[in-house]
């Protein structure tokens, strides 16, 4: 186990989109046992959620797990799917170690928008307008 | 936001308001009101739930800003949306939201 799970921390990232890549010095990828395409996480997960679309897959930072991007009634959402397909989790993985939400960053990562798309002429300002960063928040006032 | 421009002289925040009708009814008038006048006091008193006059405008800002808010999957408030485009949903730390930003 021990040693499956140093392969993978090796060979971590790059298995999205049915491709992989593995490190030549330790010739072994996770993903060469185990595969999840986007067709059979459709058919896993259909049964709960029927109209699912997935949009991206890659092993979680939890190894043992596939973390599947998807989008169900146009809302996008963060599942996790064991490596024996047989159980779903639908919630928030933590690292205990910097006790930080991983499925939030994932998501975040994931679910990127485009800035530009924002008009800010309605947008109230706080600090210099010129500065380099822009963080634009969405806020109720109640 | 105040504790990270301290900080931080090189981030801005553009604060846009997205009233979530269904919770809290009353919050589209006051969005339009603030908007009207883009004004940071009338946000703040909005806050400390103090009472804000009608907005003092015609703004369509208001409903646009929740049209661009639902199709971009925000659906909480406060969410911010860093440069790169991440979405943080929630009232988040100074520090958190920093290390976020990043450098």
């Amino acid at each position: 186990m021990n040693t499956f799970i140093v392969f993978c921390l090796l060979t971590f990232c790059l298995c999205s989109a049915g491709t992989s890549f593995a490190f030549e010095t330790k010739g072994k990828d996770c993903t060469t046992c185990h595969t999840l395409t986007t067709a059979e996480a459709t058919d896993l997960i259909r049964g709960i959620a029927p109209d699912i679309k997935i949009l991206e897959i890659r092993l979680s930072p939890s190894k043992p797990l596939w973390e599947v991007f998807a989008e169900s009634r146009s809302r996008k959402m963060l599942l996790y799917v064991d490596l024996s397909k047989k159980y779903l989790i639908s919630g928030s993985l933590y690292s205990l170690k910097d006790r930080r939400n991983l499925s939030q960053e994932s998501f975040s990562a994931l679910n990127k928008v485009d800035v530009s798309k924002i008009p800010l002429d309605d947008a109230l300002v706080m600090g210099d307008t010129k500065a380099r960063l822009r963080v634009i928040v969405f806020t109720d006032p109640d | 936001m105040k504790k990270i421009l301290e900080e931080r002289k090189d981030i801005v925040f553009h604060i846009k308001l997205y009233p979530l009708k269904q919770l809290h009814p009353e919050a589209y008038e006051k969005s339009k009101a603030i908007v009207c006048e883009k004004s940071l006091t009338l946000l703040e008193d909005a806050f400390e739930k103090k009472a804000i006059p009608k907005a003092k405008c015609e703004t369509t800002a208001v409903d646009e800003t929740i049209l661009l808010a639902e199709k971009l999957g925000i659906s909480s408030t406060p969410t911010s949306v860093l440069p790169d485009g991440r979405l943080v949903p929630g009232a988040v730390d100074a520090k958190t939201l920093l290390d976020m930003i990043g450098k």
